[in-house]
This record gives structure tokens, sequence and C-alpha cells, in this order.
């Protein structure tokens, strides 16, 4: 808003000399002109595709981040099917279905000047203005803690073992050393044939992360009502599973029970010369509401990625067993003894 | 009661007389059928809103009697959805109307094992003198070298992923404001 009361009509008017002020800069015009323009609803079917005239987005109304991108380096559309942002060399600037995220009258073929500082030492090819150099990286020599150069890593938790290079997992992901989350074994290591499936999560259309906003409504509860484990028939007749009927989800944290669910949507891999099941489970399900079910969650360590430390809870390897599970004290002789010839002394050690 | 008007009493043969052979119009009304009216008509007003549940931002409307809200439907002008709604947006109406929708003040006091129900201005006093108590008690005015500090070391904030850009904006004025400095959310990236 500037000094005598009227909103900026953009991140361009504001002024470090006190005659403007702004909450937060990316807003900076989402009240130009005194309207609400992220009140605006004209219908998709009266505009354009990209549909700027719906709501407004940050910042200068920008649907999508970096879009010179969609352009060569010469300025013209990569794909005219996708034409989103190009240079009009008549016009001297450039234009497009969204509002450019690049300077506006910046020439495809415009060399930054030697010595130039911030914006001014980007050149007219490159698209990733907030980056120093304006330039998408695959080499990063800085910010990961993990570079320069992206790798394939196996999970924490694997049944097999890498067949890159001998670094079987991330070398900076963070783990936590405790008996409350100790970490199956992983391929090449004493005990890992006791969780010979690899699990991973998924959620469902009907429900809503831990269920707080769908187990509660009687609708949803009932379109999706029972926690159920994902499985392949060859894993069902290896395991004697029964469709409908229960299993016993196990890990080094817990076991959980889930009804099973046998369908070929989930693929038998074949990894290393050698067969690997995979368990799906839906992660909505928890102890509140009014359809109640084991958490996935519960059987996951905390393994942490290094540079934004998300927890690994999409891959990680587990055993399935026939039947519902024990409670209370068998539950934790079910988890601690299983397998019963896995040494106890490598129970709950980080592993590299 | 003719035999014609019996037998145009059968839809089907409406159906294969006049001109709507699918039966979707004419042939398949009935004196009930034309009585009825959809739930939306009976709106005083019509709200355009965006779904609460994930981060597609599919188009709601949301159909007020009363200042109630009676229906919520999927909005067609919506360039992101054009009209539809997935199982949880089509449940909405639940979410905001349902029973199990906590609409009172819950209050559970240190080492209480059961939930107390206090009147809002109660709680917002509640909190208040808390927020007070802690940013005086945890106030850091300078640091041992007598450089200015001024901030609160006592008060944190943890924000969800589905708070919206205005409320986080709110949130993150009002903390700083009173001097917080640890202001995360769970939303990474």
């Amino acid at each position: 808003m500037r000094a005598d009361g009227r909103p900026v009509s953009g991140i361009a008017d504001l002024r470090d000399d006190g005659s403007t002020s702004c909450g937060c800069w990316i807003y900076a015009g989402c009240y130009a002109d005194g309207v609400n323009q992220t009140r605006r609803r004209k219908p998709g079917a009266e505009q354009t595709w990209v549909a700027p005239e719906w709501g407004w987005a940050w910042p200068a109304n920008r649907r999508l981040l970096y879009n010179r991108a969609s352009a060569d380096p010469q300025g013209s559309p990569w794909s005219q099917r996708k034409a989103y942002v190009w240079w009009d060399a008549e016009a001297g600037r450039w234009t497009g279905q969204d509002v450019p995220d690049f300077p506006a009258t910046l020439a495809p073929g415009t060399e930054a000047e030697p010595g130039a500082q911030g914006v001014d030492a980007i050149g007219g090819g490159d698209p990733f203005i907030m980056q120093a150099d304006g330039k998408g990286w695959l080499y990063a020599p800085t910010g990961l803690v993990d570079g320069p150069l992206p790798t394939h890593y196996e999970p924490h938790e694997s049944p097999v073992a890498t067949p890159l290079d001998g670094q079987q997992a991330n070398p900076a992901r963070v783990l936590y050393d405790r008996k409350e989350n100790a970490y199956n074994p992983t391929a090449g290591e004493a005990g890992a044939e006791a969780y010979p499936y690899v699990m991973t999560t998924y959620r469902l259309t009907e429900h809503h992360t831990a269920g707080g906003m769908s187990r509660t409504l009687g609708h949803l509860a009932e379109l999706q009502p029972e926690m159920f484990c994902e499985v392949g028939p060859e894993l069902a007749a290896e395991r004697g599973l029964e469709h409908g009927g229960w299993a016993t989800i196990v890990s080094s944290r817990t076991a959980i029970e889930a009804r099973v669910l046998v369908t070929d949507r989930v693929p038998v891999l074949r990894v290393g010369g050698r067969t690997l099941h995979q368990v799906g489970l839906p992660y909505h399900w928890g102890s509140k509401g009014l359809v109640t079910g084991d958490a996935a969650n519960d059987l996951f360590g905390l393994a942490l990625d290094p540079n934004v430390n998300i927890q690994e809870v999409k891959a990680a390897t587990c055993d399935v067993l026939a039947g519902r599970r024990p409670h209370g004290e068998a539950l934790r002789a079910l988890v601690e003894r299983h397998p019963s010839n896995y040494p106890a002394h490598r129970r709950g050690t980080v592993t590299t | 009661m003719t035999l014609r008007t019996l037998l145009n009493a059968w839809p089907v043969v409406r159906q294969a007389r006049g001109g709507d052979p699918l039966g979707r119009g004419a042939a398949v009304r009935s004196p009930r059928s034309a009585s009825l009216t959809a739930r939306t008509a009976e709106a005083d007003r019509v709200v355009q809103s965006v779904c609460p549940y994930c981060a597609v931002g599919c188009g709601q409307r949301v159909y007020v009697r009363d200042e109630r809200v009676i229906a919520v439907e999927g909005d067609p002008d919506s360039p992101i959805s054009k009209g539809k709604l997935c199982p949880k947006g089509s449940a909405t109406k639940q979410l905001v109307t349902g029973p199990s929708r906590v609409t009172r003040v819950r209050y559970r006091r240190p080492y209480g094992t059961r939930w107390e129900e206090l009147d809002l201005d109660t709680a917002m006093g509640m909190i208040a003198d808390r927020v007070v108590a802690a940013r005086e008690a945890s106030w850091q005015d300078r640091d041992g070298r007598g450089n200015p500090l001024r901030r609160c070391m006592g008060i944190a904030s943890l924000g969800g992923a589905t708070l919206d850009n205005e409320e986080n904006y709110l949130i993150k004025k009002l903390w700083t404001a009173l001097g917080a400095v640890q202001i995360e959310n769970q939303a990474r990236i």
C-alpha cells in the first residue's frame, strides 16, 4: 500500500524510502486497483486454459514459476501445442498465456555484463532467476548435504543389495539409535531374511491423512470401513493369506493387523535374480473415529533424508503372517522374537 | 378410465409412443417426480468456496439457507475441477454439519483425565494470560555483550499443512510481533 492509502499494483511499486508498506512482498498486488483480486471467480469456460482471472496467485498472479523455461534459448516455445510463454521480437518483450517469470524486456540472446550482480547477472537464456546463475542444476555444488550429483541409494531397510557402487544407503541420512526405533537388518546383514517383503504406504480417495476429517464422517467411513493390506496372489499363497481374512504385518517396531486385499495391482518384482513381493498399506487408520484400525505408520522406523529431514515411510521391509495380532505383552514378544533366531544384540543398533 | 388413459399411465408405453425413446424426459414423469425440486433450489444464497480437504483446490458451491449450510456441490465455474468433487469433497457438508464436529471449546486441565467444556471468552482469556506470562518469563532484551535481542524464547508455533496462505501469514505476523522466533510448519519444502 502507498502512503496515500492506494494499494500497489505489484512488487515493482514497492519502495524502500518509506512511501509504501507491505506485509509480505509476494502478496504485493493482490489488492491492485482496490479490488480483492483473490476473490475473482470468472468462470473457467469464459477465459483461457490458464484461467488468470480465477482467484490470484503469488507472486504477480503468475501461475507457473520459472515459466521462461517453457521456451527454448531463442525464446520460441519448445512445443507449439504447449506454448506458454515466449519472446515477442516485434514488441521486444516476453509474452504468453501466463505472466512471464523473467525480466520483461531481457531478450533471449542477451549475455550478462562481466561482473554484474544479482538479477543483472542473469542472461537472456537463464530461466531459473532465483538461482545465482539462472540455471537449473543437475550438478549442485552447494545447498545439498548429499550432493553434488544425484545417485541411487537403496532405502535404509531394503531386501536387496545395491547393484550400483557398494554404498547401500544414503551415507548422510539421519538415524536415531534408540530401542523404540529399532531398524530391520538390511540386505547383507544378519537377520535380513526375517523381513523378506517390501512395504509401502499410500492414500485412498475416500480418506484424508490419518482420518480425522474422514473416518469421523458416516459417508466416508462407510465407503472405506476397514484397514487393509494389499498383496498379490503369489504372496497370499506363500503366507497362506485369504482374501477378506486377516493378516499381521511385522517390523522391528511393532506388528499391526489388517484385512487382506488380494489384487493383481501389486506387481511381483524381479530384482537381482530373485522374486520380490510388495505389501501396500493405506495409512489412514487409527484408534478413534467411526471406523478404527491399526495405523500403518506405526510399522515404520525414523530414518530421515539429510536435506529436508523427511522420514522414510514409503519404503521399508516387513514380514507378513496369517491371522490377527496379539495385544499387550504378547505383541511385544511377537515383535522381539521375530524371528526366534534373530540375534538380540543387533536390536536397536544403528547400521550403515 | 379409458383403456387409452390406463395405457398411458404406464411409462414404457409413453416411452415407446412419445418423443422420448430413451426414457429420460416426459415419459418418466409422474405427479410425484414433477413435485420434486433440487435441495439446492431452497437456498437463500450460494457461496463459492474451495474444498477443505487436499491441496488440489477444487471449487465448491456452498448452499446456505437461514445462515446454515444445506448443501455443498462442485462448482462448474472452477477451471481447476469443472464441477467435479471426489468422495471427500462430496462429503464436505457432513464435515461441516455432522455430529463429530467439535463446536465447543474443550479443555483438559493439567493431570486431568477428562475433557471439560469452556465458553469461548473464558478460553481466550486463559490463552492470553498464558501468552503474556510465557512472554514475560522468557523475554531476552540483550545478550551478554549488550547487543539487542528483543525476543521471546518461551513460545513456539507449529502449523499444519491444511492452513491456508492467509492463516499462515497472520500466524507469522502475530508471533513475530510478540517476539517469538521458533515459528514452524509441518509442510516441508
